[in-house]
């Protein structure tokens, strides 16, 4: 009986062993992923950002010391003209994704969710823009913005004669061009939804039509409400291209004319890479504020669409 | 289920503009470069007069596109292959094993959906110059490889969640090890799986942009974003050239994208089926 029970226990023991080899020999090679290319680099970020480092000593960052501990942060916000417009900039993106792409998505979706002939397709295509490289899209707006060779120009000189409209080089207009680039393109987020509305129980959709509801009826009292948690999602993602945006901008318009386009991705890329005097320092400073905001957005949308599930 | 019995006839009207709308946006710019990469000189509206191949001829003799190409391929599928490997096995390990701390292995992987690659690009320039693998293949692998692992994470460890438990009690009665189950029975039943990880890797990564643009500055390691960024200052002269190279980077996406499109359509809903 005894031996019995020390023969379990030894089995026992060396399968826990087992065990624990096998799962650290299967998280190892992801977590040395994870600390070198996200853990390591956060951490430096927000260290580096109490830190005097710019292309005067670039080998060794200098801690602030404690009495100006927040000096990055006090000159981005008070001193920086820069950083304001740019701060400005990929706010109002964030907010016209919300309050643009969202919302069309939606339209979209709900019409496409009909079945009309030829639905498919157009769900098929309006993906294209989405799974294409980003930086294609720059160069192909660059040129149709072009009023050399594009159609803009043209198209503004038929409705306007005479207005010789130049996108990108007014600074009026280059925002919206950029935002133009993207904010219409929500091809994959449309195909969640889509998937989202065929998941609902189409007894519901019955009982409503015996009731005598009529389609937008339905839509907005019953799939709508339905596909809140999906909306937050897709807000998530559409607020986050917004906050990130970069490509476009660095292809389309380098932040220009007059910092019009300049945004919070481009700002980190110019300040600590992309300049004569580089400030390491300030631009990890700029990117730890943009990781903050990325999660106070995250945040408020969840907060938004899944406070009450009594709904 | 067919559910347009109760539009009438201006919804209906309504609803086909839209439709048009959204296939005019989708559709026309990529259109337009096709059209004009035949121009002799690309722009305006309308069909070429006369249909000119100059701007292919030059982009596969003298830019040597299809180096560029080569580079985008290897990069691409060696950074996916190692992504989804790698990940595949962390995010068994999360779905199905019970040990301490799994909360907190799990919590980790997801974090990284949250820390945006550019807010830290900087860190990681600098310690792939101080490896010495600023402007290499290596390097970018490396960084792709490592950028996707939120994405794969969510994919994957939803679809082992779905796999029966029995699957495994049954190869472990029979008296096979945890490492010959994960490779014996589980990644041939999740294969489906694997391959929308890998169709959503293989995707972001051949079009990344902004690490390939900052990592690779020689022209013998540049990936087919990173030349587009070129076009924008030293080839702006090479019009065709520009349009035609638009061209050869969209198309294998979509020439994949319209042959596989149903396969496409359930990876980019695999990751957040349930919200």
């Amino acid at each position: 009986m005894k031996a019995g029970t020390a023969e379990k226990t030894a089995a026992r023991m060396l399968g826990k062993h087992r065990k624990q080899g096998f799962i650290l020999a299967f998280l190892t090679p992801c977590t040395i992923l994870f600390l070198i290319v996200y853990a390591y680099p956060l951490i430096t970020i927000f260290v580096t950002s109490f830190c005097s480092w710019n292309y005067e000593n670039f080998t060794a960052p200098e801690f602030l010391g404690w009495e100006h501990l927040f000096d990055n942060y006090i000159k981005l916000f008070r001193y920086d003209a820069n950083f304001k417009m740019v701060l400005m900039n990929s706010l109002k993106w964030v907010a016209l994704t919300l309050l643009i792409q969202v919302p069309f998505t939606i339209l979209v979706a709900l019409t496409l969710s009909k079945k009309m002939r030829g639905w498919k397709f157009t769900r098929n295509m309006f993906l294209i823009p989405n799974i294409i490289s980003t930086a294609a899209i720059g160069l192909i707006f660059l040129n149709l913005y072009s009023p050399a060779r594009g159609v803009v120009t043209e198209i503004c000189n038929y409705i306007w004669p005479g207005s010789d409209v130049s996108v990108l080089s007014n600074s009026k207009y280059a925002f919206w061009g950029v935002t133009f680039t993207f904010v219409l393109f929500g091809g994959s987020n449309c195909l969640l939804l889509l998937t989202q509305i065929f998941s609902i129980d189409s007894g519901i959709y019955e009982a409503a039509r015996i009731a005598g509801a009529s389609d937008w009826q339905i839509d907005w009292h019953i799939t709508l409400p339905l596909l809140r948690p999906m909306i937050g999602t897709i807000s998530v993602m559409a607020a986050n291209y917004g906050l990130l945006l970069y490509n476009e901008i660095a292809l389309i318009t380098s932040g220009g004319p007059d910092n019009a386009t300049y945004s919070l991705s481009y700002y980190i890329y110019k300040t600590s890479l992309g300049s004569t005097k580089l400030n390491f320092a300030r631009g990890n400073t700029a990117g730890v504020i943009q990781f903050i905001l990325g999660i106070v957005i995250v945040c408020l949308i969840n907060r938004i669409f899944r406070s009450d599930t009594s709904d | 289920m067919k559910q347009n019995t109760s539009a009438s006839f201006l919804t209906k009207f309504l609803r086909y503009l839209l439709m048009a709308f959204v296939l005019l946006i989708s559709l026309y710019p990529i259109i337009w470069v096709l059209l004009n990469s035949f121009k002799q000189t690309p722009g305006g509206l309308g069909l070429p007069e006369k249909w000119v191949f100059d701007g292919y001829i030059t982009i596969f003799t003298k830019l040597n596109i299809g180096r560029y190409f080569a580079n985008s391929l290897i990069v691409t599928v060696v950074s996916t292959v190692i992504s989804v490997f790698v990940v595949s096995l962390a995010a068994y390990v999360s779905a199905r094993i019970e040990f301490r701390g799994k909360n907190l292995v799990t919590l980790m992987f997801a974090s990284t959906l949250f820390i945006p690659s550019i807010s830290i690009s900087f860190p990681i320039y600098r310690l792939l110059s101080d490896l010495g693998l600023k402007d290499t293949l290596t390097g970018v692998i490396f960084v792709y490889a490592s950028l996707g692992i939120a994405v794969t994470f969510f994919i994957l460890r939803s679809y082992f969640l779905t796999i029966p438990k029995e699957m495994e009690e049954a190869a472990m009665m029979d008296g096979c090890g945890y490492m010959s189950t994960y490779f014996r029975i589980i990644v041939p039943i999740a294969k489906p799986g694997l391959a929308t990880a890998a169709i959503m890797a293989f995707l972001n990564n051949w079009n990344e942009y902004y690490f390939a643009s900052i990592l690779l500055k020689s022209k013998e390691h540049m990936t087919l974003p990173a030349l587009l960024g070129q076009f924008t200052t030293a080839y702006s002269k090479n019009l065709n050239g520009m349009f035609s190279a638009i061209i050869v980077i969209v198309l294998p996406t979509i020439l994949i994208f319209c042959l596989l499109s149903e396969t496409f359509v359930k990876s980019l809903t695999a990751g957040a089926v349930k919200g």
